[in-house]
């Protein structure tokens, strides 16, 4: 009886190492053809493959809208993923020194954001910023649009981390004379400084890659998705395959490094 | 241990007793932000699809024109039906292809690489959705990676057109929300606890009954979570069903961008916005009281 559990567990735990496998072809197989077809010289995104190239790299670094628009999406990302994590950091901070009554609600309110299809965000946003407040379309409008959502994407990364973080050091700083902002600087910060820069770190890609809101409100500054829809629309360029290399290295780059630091112990 | 729960307990009380001023110094930015730039943008969808649009301008004037247009023209219905059945057909298929998947890396896989190969699925997750559809554009092509394999293969002759239609759609939807379906599926399965199933099979239960009678009903709830987004996201997502499924039969977010991009008539887009947040919530509502219904009731049975 035994003998035959034994036996049928290997034989199913085969077959489902096998589907991991399977599945892990799958998830990463539009990545390998990208870039595979990035270092292919044929025109076309077909095969048999042809001679291995870098051209469609060169040819990006001449294409300046192209540059222009990558340089837009940094300076996106990067001011959303400061305000964000600033924002989310004091939001997580307040959550913990203060029991709130309506504390579910509050964080049914602050994930709402990230469950509205991005659609609908950007529709509303390009109403409100647009008609209403006459913002017009400019990186400014996208820098507003992505902190709704990435600022409490940032706010549930670090409550998870604080929370790690023992409150009765923080007493113990206060018992020794220290004031509140000290504590903060001091003893607060560095402790969840992981959970800060991963938050830093997947808000910057979360911005970095949203296409359908910038879409809508970024208008005459396009970010870097925007302008590769364009390219898409304009019909098959090789050079696509070339930026979509290297963004799909440069976000998986920084997510890694993001799922560091969210992994890491504390010692507090 | 209960001593010191109980003390951590006290000291988290008296730590909370702190004056609410500083509290809400830290909760108001945040808050402020959301409910300017997320609570009235939204709730101004639906007044500006109560109004009309003039010369591409929204003029107040308010009307129910928006709203019978879209219940009398079945091209929006037809969008709407087929949406809906995408939805559907998303998570069913995202469902029966990450169980397995979390189902192996929670019990098959030893503890040390669970880490790594959850970390390893959210990678190309989290990359670039547009690049990515651009790439299942590439392989499903008549002359891409997919149809060559079949030649290869010997399988088919001439290649199948799957590009620009709606089974390339679903190529999308399901590479994209198997991720977060498995992982769903995998957080309610790893806090599964296993002493409970070593218990199981030492009192006799086989493999397929301890599946069934302890993993299954408390992998539901990370199921029925996982439902709810996949069919939230691939209901409203407008990239997948325009790069691969094509514009001949428009979805319902397809028609929402016409209007946006297109006609520029907002008011209508926002109307239809409103369908589709209708549509969300009832949804919502449906599937979170069957939640409800789960885990009352496995708490009593």
């Amino acid at each position: 009886m035994t003998i035959l559990n034994k036996e049928r567990k290997g034989w199913g735990d085969r077959v489902l190492k096998f589907y991991i496998f399977m599945a892990f072809v799958f998830l990463f197989l539009p990545i390998a053809i990208i870039i595979v077809f990035s270092l292919n010289s044929g025109r076309y995104p077909s095969f048999p493959l042809q001679d291995f190239t870098v051209k469609w790299y060169k040819e990006l670094m001449l294409d300046s809208r192209l540059l222009g628009s990558v340089k837009n999406s940094l300076i996106v990302a990067a001011t959303v993923s400061f305000i964000s994590t600033v924002l989310g950091f004091m939001g997580a901070y307040a959550l913990r020194s203060y029991k709130l009554k309506a504390e579910n609600f509050f964080l049914g309110f602050m994930a709402a954001p990230l469950t509205v299809p991005t659609l609908l965000l950007g529709l509303a946003l390009l109403i409100f910023l647009n008609s209403f407040l006459s913002l017009q379309n400019s990186l400014l409008s996208v820098i507003i649009s992505h902190t709704v959502f990435c600022a409490p994407f940032a706010l549930f990364i670090i409550r998870a981390r604080l929370r790690n973080v023992r409150i009765s050091m923080e007493e113990a700083a206060w018992d020794l004379g220290a004031g509140r902002w000290q504590t903060v600087k001091e003893l607060i910060l560095p402790l969840c400084a992981p959970g800060l820069i991963a938050a830093a770190l997947l808000t910057f890609t979360l911005s970095f890659d949203e296409f359908i809101i910038a879409w809508f409100v970024s208008g005459f500054q396009p970010t870097l998705p925007v302008k590769i829809w364009t390219m898409m629309r304009g019909g098959i360029k090789p050079t696509i395959n070339a930026i979509g290399a290297i963004v799909f290295i440069f976000s998986m780059s920084i997510l890694l490094i993001g799922e560091y630091f969210l992994g890491k112990k504390t010692n507090g | 241990m209960p001593d010191q729960s109980s003390f951590k307990i006290e000291k988290m009380v008296k730590f909370r007793n702190f004056p609410p001023i500083r509290f809400f110094v830290g909760i108001l930015p945040i808050s402020l932000w959301e409910i300017i730039f997320f609570m009235l943008p939204v709730l101004l969808i639906f007044i500006v699809s109560f109004l009309i649009v003039k010369e591409l301008r929204l003029v107040f004037q308010w009307t129910l024109a928006n709203y019978t247009d879209i219940f009398s023209k079945t091209p929006y219905w037809v969008a709407y039906v087929r949406s809906f059945r995408l939805a559907l057909t998303a998570v069913v298929l995202s469902a029966v292809l990450a169980y397995p998947l979390a189902y192996a890396i929670a019990f098959v896989v030893p503890a040390r690489f669970r880490r790594l190969l959850m970390v390893a699925m959210i990678l190309p997750f989290w990359t670039n959705y547009l690049i990515r559809a651009y790439s299942w554009q590439i392989i499903l092509a008549n002359n891409g990676l997919f149809n060559e394999i079949l030649k290869v293969l010997n399988i088919i002759e001439t290649p199948i057109s799957i590009l620009y239609t709606h089974v390339a759609t679903e190529v999308g939807f399901t590479h994209f929300y198997m991720v977060l379906m498995t992982m769903l599926l995998y957080s309610s399965m790893d806090a599964i606890n296993r002493n409970l199933m070593e218990a199981a099979r030492d009192l006799g239960a086989g493999k397929l009954r301890t599946f069934f009678e302890i993993i299954f009903p408390l992998s539901l709830p990370g199921l029925i979570v996982g439902s709810i987004f996949v069919f939230i996201m691939s209901f409203g997502d407008f990239v997948a069903p325009s790069i691969l499924g094509g514009g001949k039969k428009p979805v319902f977010t397809q028609m929402v961008v016409d209007e946006i991009q297109g006609t520029v008539n907002l008011s209508m887009a926002s109307a239809l916005a409103v369908i589709m947040v209708v549509t969300i919530l009832i949804v919502l509502i449906l599937f979170l009281r069957r939640v409800e219904s789960i885990t009352a009731g496995s708490s009593t049975g």
